[in-house]
């Protein structure tokens, strides 16, 4: 992870730095359309479909780290037989794979709904004096 | 023990393999690390808006479940990573006895079988006969004359040499290549017998780091974490130490975490977050984020357990987190707010926090403040002792805005009494040095680490000690070569620091600076000499104190040496507001002792403490000695 990527890190745990600043952008690596965007958190809608993008991108994300995890270990039992922890590494490795399927599930399943509900709110242009609390933050409590 | 690796397989391991496994659990361990940054970021933005109906508050909760799977995820993933990691490194030691002993097997010409006997040549000359004496069978033994055991343990088929069963003297064997062949069999045996433990180790602690299927990450969850990583640390203390640098110093830590590549700084803090968030020398933003999520575990780990100091603990911890979500909550209304970083936590002795308030790194100005009789990590210290340094930072960036505070409980101060009295002998080890002097290394190594991290050339560092804190200040100015960076010291409600002349602390009498309000009692404590009468201070505090008046007239003699307040000890006495009275005020025995950093209170000393912080003591308003 790249040093700036620990500085947005912080910024997510929300209490340090440039936390103010920082919490209403994207985070850099979440796709294009960070800049111009400070403007369109004005409009209510705008964070559930940007939300939605960042469901969508983290569903294939997850798919291809499950994918790389597994990769890891595919040339493993040849040349480590005999090993008994090896026999329970694969039990963890599969119950990995399913923890992360799920997950990229999870976000495949979350993306259209959370793009339902930029529907409902009405597209961009109504912002039911959501102007105010925009950027508001939530506690670590809630961001956990 | 359920592992039977044989000693080919273990010569065949091919432990790149695991090394590959390895990084591939790091490797996701990172990517939930930066998939929960992208999901918090959002949240951050979008999802405030969870009254705008059911459909977004159920949203919310899910995408508030999926930050909390990555987070998981990026910790158990660590943990995979360093217990795949120790599995390959604890089996590259045993792996490489036993191809030293192969090696060894081949050259003399000896047979190794299955079971790890070995089968030598005839050899030497029976000099009756002029004939060779005969080869044989020897098997290994996993101790120095002991018999074989373990997996090459008699029953099986063997060849054992007649004559030179277990129990013989086999010493008396006169072919040569016996003793080098028992030699030989005997590493083989150890090796996998060595291998073999490490495999079941790792195959029972592996056992633990399986994922629970679905969803849910909740409290359990959390404690089932704080297990799993007391688990690793147990199997791969190892590896731990070969990849952390414990014995090193805090500036070489520094360097060391600085050459890391980022992915190896996240792999270590998904793996470590209990190591690299208490390590000296390792900057403070990264402690802080190790340290939140140690925070979470511990917290996880203590909601189940029972008994008075344990729950106390789990108050403290959870009023730590609350201290710190208050503090996030204040900087977004107010970004002067100075930021809050936890430095350190743990739950060792009587607990251990370490608090900063403004970030210590970038700060020109940092104190250092010791906390001391009767503090354990509890609510009362995270609130009362958290707000001290809290006051310190605040008052000192008034004057010079480039100003840390840090509150540092690292050592397990004396106990008056209260959940963790009973951990320590009785009462009377108050009156002892030995917490102080105990403490006083990891004081030492802390402020190493303070300047080690700091981005300024030369910050202005200050130790502060109050009440017992101030004798462990004074036990680490006299380790070899003192507090290491400390410009100034400041002594308050002190009972005496071990130290009698304010020139002997290090940093020259004038960079010592004083406060002993005339109504703290602690700061009046009778000398040694006068044992009895301190000894009734423990029973009746109203009587000792009237008792240690009487008995302390013309005498600048307290219960650890001389008085830093007096004119003999020659630091600079700054003043301070006398206090409530003891009991006769009404605020109980020692009133006058807590106030010394509290602005509203004490609002002189208050302002004293800061200008030595803020390296104005120009601005110190001086009171005369005692």
């Amino acid at each position: 992870m790249a040093w700036d990527e620990w500085e947005q890190l912080k910024a997510t745990h929300g209490d340090r730095g440039s936390t103010a600043v920082q919490l209403d952008q994207r985070p850099a690596e979440a796709g294009g359309g960070a800049a111009g965007e400070a403007g369109g958190l004005r409009h209510s809608a705008k964070p559930w479909t940007r939300a939605a993008v960042t469901a969508e991108h983290l569903g294939t994300d997850t798919h291809k780290a499950r994918g790389d995890l597994s990769q890891g270990h595919a040339g493993m039992t040849a040349g480590l037989t005999g090993l008994a922890s090896l026999a329970e590494l694969r039990t963890v490795l599969d119950s990995w794979e399913k923890r992360l399927d799920s997950v990229r599930d999870e976000c495949r399943s979350l993306a259209p709904k959370l793009r339902q509900v930029a529907a409902d709110l009405g597209g961009v242009d109504t912002a039911t004096g959501a102007k105010s609390d925009a950027v508001h933050t939530p506690t670590k409590d809630e961001s956990r | 023990m359920t592992s039977s690796l044989t000693w080919r397989q273990l010569r065949d391991l091919k432990l790149t393999e695991l090394d590959e496994a390895a990084d591939g659990w790091g490797a996701a361990s990172r990517f939930a690390d930066a998939a929960q940054t992208r999901v918090d970021g959002d949240l951050a933005g979008a999802l405030s808006k969870s009254q705008e109906g059911e459909s977004a508050t159920a949203a919310v909760d899910r995408f508030k479940r999926l930050s909390r799977n990555y987070d998981y995820i990026t910790t158990e993933c660590g943990l995979v990573r360093t217990a795949v990691s120790g599995l390959s490194a604890d089996l590259a030691a045993p792996r490489s006895a036993l191809t030293g002993a192969l090696h060894d097997a081949a050259a003399h010409g000896f047979t190794v079988h299955d079971d790890g006997s070995v089968t030598y040549p005839a050899g030497g000359t029976n000099e009756l006969t002029g004939a060779s004496f005969p080869g044989g069978t020897v098997g290994g033994r996993v101790s120095p004359l002991g018999p074989p055991v373990g997996p090459y343990a008699p029953g099986g088929p063997r060849l054992l040499t007649p004559g030179l069963q277990p129990g013989s003297t086999q010493l008396l064997n006169p072919n040569p290549h016996h003793a080098v062949a028992q030699g030989v069999a005997d590493r083989i045996a150890r090796a996998v017998r060595e291998a073999r433990e490490v495999d079941e180790r790792y195959r029972q602690t592996l056992a633990k780091l399986r994922a629970p299927e679905g969803l849910a990450v909740d409290a359990g969850t959390w404690a089932d974490a704080a297990a799993d990583m007391e688990a690793v640390r147990d199997a791969a203390y190892e590896q731990v130490k070969r990849e952390i640098p414990m014995d090193a110093t805090p500036a070489e830590r520094k360097a060391w975490w600085d050459g890391l590549s980022g992915d190896r700084q996240t792999e270590y803090l998904a793996s470590y977050p209990d190591v690299i968030g208490n390590l000296d020398g390792v900057p403070a933003v990264v402690r802080d984020e190790a340290n939140r999520e140690n925070l979470d575990l511990l917290i996880a780990a203590y909601a189940e357990r029972k008994g008075e100091a344990e729950e106390a603990r789990y108050g403290g911890l959870r009023e730590i987190r609350h201290q710190l979500e208050l503090n996030a909550a204040a900087r977004l209304k107010d970004p002067k707010e100075p930021p809050m970083l936890l430095l350190g936590i743990g739950d060792e002795g009587t607990g251990r926090a370490i608090v900063a308030v403004g970030n210590p790194d970038t700060s020109r100005n940092v104190a250092a403040y010791v906390p001391g009789l009767g503090t354990a990590l509890d609510d009362h210290f995270a609130r009362n002792d958290v707000r001290r340094a809290y006051d310190t930072a605040v008052g000192a960036r008034q004057k010079d805005e480039s100003s840390s505070a840090i509150v540092w409980l690292g050592y397990d101060p004396p106990q008056l009494g209260g959940a963790d009295a009973p951990k320590l002998l009785d009462n009377i080890e108050v009156m002892s040095s030995a917490p102080a002097e105990k403490g006083a290394p990891a004081y030492n190594s802390f402020m190493s680490g303070l300047s080690a991290t700091n981005d300024h050339a030369d910050p202005h560092l200050t130790a502060i000690g109050h009440s017992y804190g101030s004798r462990l200040v004074g036990a680490a100015t006299q380790e070899s070569g003192g507090i290491p960076g400390a410009d100034d010291i400041v002594l308050v409600g002190s009972p005496g620091v071990g130290v009698d002349r304010a020139e002997d602390l290090g940093v020259g009498k004038d960079h010592v600076f004083v406060g002993a309000a005339e109504n703290d009692p602690v700061t009046m404590l009778p000398s040694k000499k006068e044992a009895a009468v301190g000894a009734l201070l423990s029973a009746s505090p109203p009587l000792a104190y009237l008792a240690a008046d009487i008995a302390d007239q013309g005498d600048d003699d307290i219960w650890f040496g001389k008085d830093p307040a007096s004119e003999a000890f020659g630091a600079h006495r700054f003043a301070v507001d006398d206090g409530p009275r003891p009991l006769i005020d009404g605020e109980g025995p020692t009133p006058a002792h807590s106030n010394y950093f509290d602005p509203v209170r004490d609002r002189v000393s208050a302002d004293n403490i800061a200008a030595v912080v803020a390296g104005q003591p120009e601005l110190i308003v001086a009171e005369k000695h005692r």
